[in-house]
């Protein structure tokens, strides 16, 4: 056993009232890989990161993250934890009071770091997701979707994350501009050498970026391996959702 | 399915009902008062924007409602003075007493009731509104993946301009109350002038006036807490902004009038 886990799910249940979305899942993301979660809309997938940020608790099973139990419980330990992660959520959630270099600095300001040294900081982050720095004083209103998603990576490594996590980060973005983001996940894991775990129903986003893929459906994992493995899997509803065919086992939900 | 259903049917019965109803009043009351510990529990944190958001917390809630307060502060002692002067059948009285009832009015009651209420409809839906949508766009949680209290951030700051600013708010409604009455009394009513105002120094104490402001920073409380409650616990999209904004309003307003209630008779 070379290293512990970056991320250690052990058999997470979650309902909300009558509605179960996690029935046992289990993973394991090894420190420096790229972790791919597939899953249809509504296989729990969201759900999931937020029970690994501590934004959710789940009601049985165990979230350990880097070393730790995430849980808003405990404040401080929590803030303590994110510091070491970075979230890029699937809508960018940027402070939309907030200009784009001040949304990238967000937690450089608040810990008082100078204002001209949080600035150069931010503008080095911004050229790393492959923004000029003329777009650092405006506000995200004025972005389109695709740059909004390239500020709030930006903002997601501006603290050297050691774990990043990406909620769909190319739904709802064109083919191009998707491209861009899934070779910035791949640039920015080499530069930071850190966990990435991507959450995606995008196969060609999931096929660039991975290391290895795990499919969630219906709240538990049907298979977890490298890319090549997940790609010739035999499994009827690995193959329906690789194939994006509409029969099969997934039926649609109602 | 048939669980589901079989659950629904029951729920028809009054008594379930009205039993379910308490239950969720409860509840929501222990939900508040976790939310109160939370924002209390962060006070030891410090953020750069948390400090600033403070001032600007300040003006918007304080600043920014002097017009609507000192509107409705006059119009209220002009209309106390006009009561009160037919209330004393406009005899003799009146030129020694529409003083006094419109001063003890204002400073207990109608001073720190209507700033609430203006407070709660003013600020409270624009707080609620704003966390609500905060929410909804996952900015707030976007704070705390950003290593950041949402509490100290957005909570204390916004619940702590209410607290501090109503009875400042207060203290100018009463005044500008008592103008409103004195202009009525002497413009409209004919009646004296200084006899009103002796009639208002002499009709008043330092306990009418700490009262009111007793009541002021619990009102400015009640709203700041409902409208950051609500906005913070918003549901999802904009109708959940929508509701929360609401709520904060009547909870708001709801929680004024029954506290005013209780204030008032441990005083009295």
């Amino acid at each position: 056993m070379a290293q512990a886990p970056a991320i250690l799910l052990d058999n997470l249940h979650l309902a909300f009232g009558s509605k179960v979305v996690l029935r046992g899942a289990n993973l394991q993301v090894a420190t420096g890989q790229t972790q791919v979660i597939l899953g249809g809309s509504g296989s729990g997938k969201s759900v999931l990161l937020r029970c690994v940020l501590g934004l959710l608790q789940p009601d049985q099973g165990q979230v350990t993250v880097l070393g730790h139990r995430p849980t808003l419980q405990q404040p401080t330990e929590h803030a303590a934890l994110m510091a070491k992660c970075g979230m890029l959520f699937q809508n960018s959630a940027l402070f939309d009071s907030m200009t784009v270099w001040e949304n990238v600095a967000f937690t450089l300001i608040q810990q008082r770091t100078t204002l001209a040294a949080a600035k150069k900081i931010a503008l080095e982050k911004l050229g790393m997701v492959g923004l000029a720095a003329r777009v650092a004083d405006i506000y995200p209103a004025e972005l389109s979707g695709g740059m909004k998603k390239r500020v709030a990576l930006a903002r997601a490594i501006c603290g050297n994350p050691s774990l990043v996590l990406y909620d769909e980060p190319t739904t709802g973005l064109d083919p191009i501009t998707a491209d861009v983001i899934n070779d910035l996940i791949l640039k920015l894991q080499k530069e930071l050498r850190c966990t990435s775990v991507v959450i995606t129903h995008d196969m060609h986003s999931a096929f660039k970026v991975a290391d290895r893929i795990a499919f969630l459906y219906e709240g538990r994992f049907l298979t977890e391996g490298p890319v090549a493995t997940f790609k010739n899997s035999s499994n009827p509803y690995v193959r329906q959702f690789v194939e994006g065919r509409a029969d099969g086992p997934i039926a649609l939900q109602n | 399915m048939s669980q589901l259903f079989a659950r629904n049917v029951t729920l028809f019965s009054p008594v379930q009902k009205i039993g379910a109803a308490v239950l969720w009043l409860i509840a929501e009351i222990g939900r508040l008062a976790l939310f109160t510990a939370k924002v209390g529990r962060s006070m030891g944190l410090n953020y750069r924007g948390a400090s600033g958001s403070l001032s600007s917390q300040m003006l918007f809630v304080g600043v920014g409602s002097v017009p609507i307060v000192l509107l409705t502060a006059l119009f209220t002692g002009g209309v106390l003075a006009l009561q009160s002067y037919h209330g004393l059948s406009g005899g003799p009285l009146a030129n020694t007493q529409v003083g006094r009832l419109v001063a003890l009015s204002m400073l207990r009651e109608l001073g720190p009731v209507l700033a609430g209420l203006m407070l709660a409809s003013r600020v409270g839906a624009a707080i609620a509104a704003e966390l609500g949508t905060m929410r909804v766009t996952e900015q707030i949680d976007a704070l705390v993946t950003l290593a950041t209290n949402p509490y100290r951030y957005l909570v204390l700051p916004r619940i702590l301009a209410c607290l501090f600013m109503l009875p400042m708010l207060v203290i100018l409604a009463n005044t500008v109350g008592i103008f409103g009455g004195w202009m009525v009394a002497v413009h409209s009513l004919g009646l004296d002038g200084s006899l009103f105002m002796s009639a208002v120094f002499s009709g008043i104490t330092n306990e009418d006036l700490i009262m009111g402001l007793v009541k002021a920073a619990t009102f400015g409380l009640m709203v700041g807490l409902m409208a950051t409650y609500h906005g913070f616990h918003a549901g999802n999209g904009a109708a959940g902004v929508g509701t929360a904004t609401t709520r904060a309003v009547v909870y708001s307003a709801v929680a004024i009038l029954i506290t005013d209630y209780f204030i008032t008779a441990v005083f009295v």
